[in-house]
């Protein structure tokens, strides 16, 4: 017997990485899979890759019509929600002086705004029964010596404290919400930064050294995570976040 | 594919509740089970009820000529350990100032003393790719009102610490090592302290209620979340704990 058979899960920022690592593991698990992501071409060409069986649905998380046409597409089509990911997430690192309000405004509206709203917008169609499960990061717990993140890690900090709001305010409803909470992970994430390849590298070699296991994570590691979070094997798990980064805020 | 095929786990305080229903899980994954318990007669009567499959061994966690024993026999039998569980403990709730120095060494001996060496002692049996998952509870970070239980919280709380140690320390061994937290579980463990029927009616109740899931845990949704913490579902966590508690510690 699949874990998911039978239910409909719905991944948002499922273009690549951890969104969709998580949407192949909750296929090979039974699951109807919907991911969304907010670049069209990009969401072609990953359809192309993945082939049959999880649907791609273009929407932006930061805009609230968008995400109406999304969930209400989906439950219409579906019937109901039971598994809800919330996982569409960006950053620019740039130095705290150096942030423009532009930029600010665009990480809190996906990371933040986007992520509540995504979770508002799918609560109609999901039962008693069903899990949210947000995509947080250590950065909401840990500063980055080698990474100026203040605006995503603030943003992410809201999200951890949403998915104990929640947790509280949704439970009396039977549906339970956690946070995955990654560490760094090998995905295209890096790519969609403002940061330039030698950044990259030096700021990967910097970050290995830091962590205990001695490497970074795979996106279908932290799937693995998401997996034990949004079936019932976690049944009695609640508002809780799950840390998967190698030991590194452990150190 | 059974999860835990060809796999050798030893559990600390296997004769019931969570380390019991550990134990099952387990098997029905494909692991080759040993528990030990300290009495020897209750052990034997769990034998009688759980039948094949589970190795049970009387051995007091607090007596180092015990655990010696105990893993060499494992060690000798099976070449290897892949995981351990550490699971035994006990509670002796009394306020602060009634505590006796006798009761105080119980349950630090059973608790933290025998939890540390038990994993010094698998430790020669354990090869690269081993895991070993702490039982230490949310009375390491939060405190019941109605139940003063000053040293059993400080000896979790020990155990908390050791996690985070013991997965840095043997991280490069190739051995990681994580926590499990329970909330309130329905267990015999609650008939194992000197709480009175009547004292325990008027507390649970209670307890229940400031639980966001108004309900609490089956030992059965603790032993899912070990066995994802000693599987290699969990493969990049480390150092965590896991909290298993309806939300407890989040309100």
């Amino acid at each position: 017997m699949k874990k998911l058979a039978g239910k409909v899960a719905v991944i948002t920022g499922g273009n690549s990485g951890i969104g969709l690592a998580t949407a192949q593991l909750f296929q090979q698990e039974g699951a109807t899979v919907v991911v969304t992501a907010r670049n069209e071409q990009r969401l072609a060409e990953t359809r192309e890759t993945v082939g049959e069986g999880i649907e791609m649905v273009v929407a932006d998380v930061s805009q609230m019509d968008q995400l109406d046409a999304l969930f209400e597409q989906v439950g219409n089509q579906h019937g109901q929600i039971d598994i809800l990911f919330v996982n569409a997430g960006m950053s620019m690192p740039t130095p705290f002086e150096m942030v423009e309000e532009e930029n600010f405004d665009l990480e809190c509206n996906v990371n933040f705004k986007g992520a509540f709203f995504s979770a508002q917008k799918a609560l109609p169609w999901m039962k008693e029964g069903s899990t949210i499960v947000f995509n947080t990061s250590v950065a909401n717990v840990k500063a980055m010596t080698s990474l100026k993140v203040s605006v995503y890690s603030a943003t992410k900090a809201a999200l951890r404290s949403i998915a104990r709001s929640l947790a509280v305010e949704l439970a009396p409803r039977g549906i339970r919400v956690n946070a995955v909470s990654p560490g760094p992970i090998m995905t295209p994430f890096v790519s969609k930064t403002t940061l330039t390849q030698e950044e990259v590298e030096s700021m990967g070699a910097q970050i290995m050294g830091s962590i205990p296991i001695q490497r970074v994570g795979t996106p279908e590691e932290l799937a693995q995570a998401v997996l034990f979070l949004a079936s019932n094997n976690s049944s009695f798990v609640l508002g809780t976040e799950l840390v998967v980064d190698g030991g590194l805020t452990q150190i | 594919m059974k999860k835990l095929a060809g796999k050798v786990a030893v559990i600390t305080g296997g004769n019931s509740g969570i380390g019991l229903a550990t134990a099952h899980l387990f098997r029905e994954e494909g692991a080759t089970v040993i528990v030990n318990a300290r009495n020897a007669q209750r052990l034997a009567e769990t034998r009688e009820i759980v039948g094949e499959g589970i190795e049970m061994l009387v051995a007091d966690v607090t007596r180092m000529d015990q655990l010696d024993a105990f893993f060499e026999q494992i060690g000798n039998q099976h070449g290897q350990i892949d995981m351990l569980f550490v699971n035994a403990g006990l509670a002796w709730p009394s306020p602060f100032e009634s505590v006796e120095e006798s009761n105080f060494d119980r349950t630090f001996n059973v608790n933290f003393k025998g939890a540390f060496f038990s994993a010094q002692k698998a430790l020669p049996w354990m090869k690269d790719g081993s895991t070993i998952v702490f039982n230490t509870s949310i009375g390491n970070r939060m405190v019941f009102p109605d139940i003063p239980e000053s040293v059993y919280s400080a000896t979790k709380a020990a155990l908390r610490s050791l996690t985070r140690s013991l997965a840095v320390e043997l991280s490069p061994r190739g051995i990681r090592v994580n926590a499990v937290c329970p909330g309130p579980i329905a267990t015999p463990f609650g008939s194992k302290t000197n709480m009175s029927p009547e004292e325990a009616e008027v507390i649970f109740p209670k307890i229940i209620d400031s639980i966001p899931l108004k309900r609490i845990g089956a030992s059965e949704e603790i032993a899912q979340a070990v066995l994802f913490l000693a599987s290699s579902d969990s493969s990049f966590v480390l150092g965590t704990e896991l909290v298993v508690d309806g939300g407890l510690t989040q309100v």
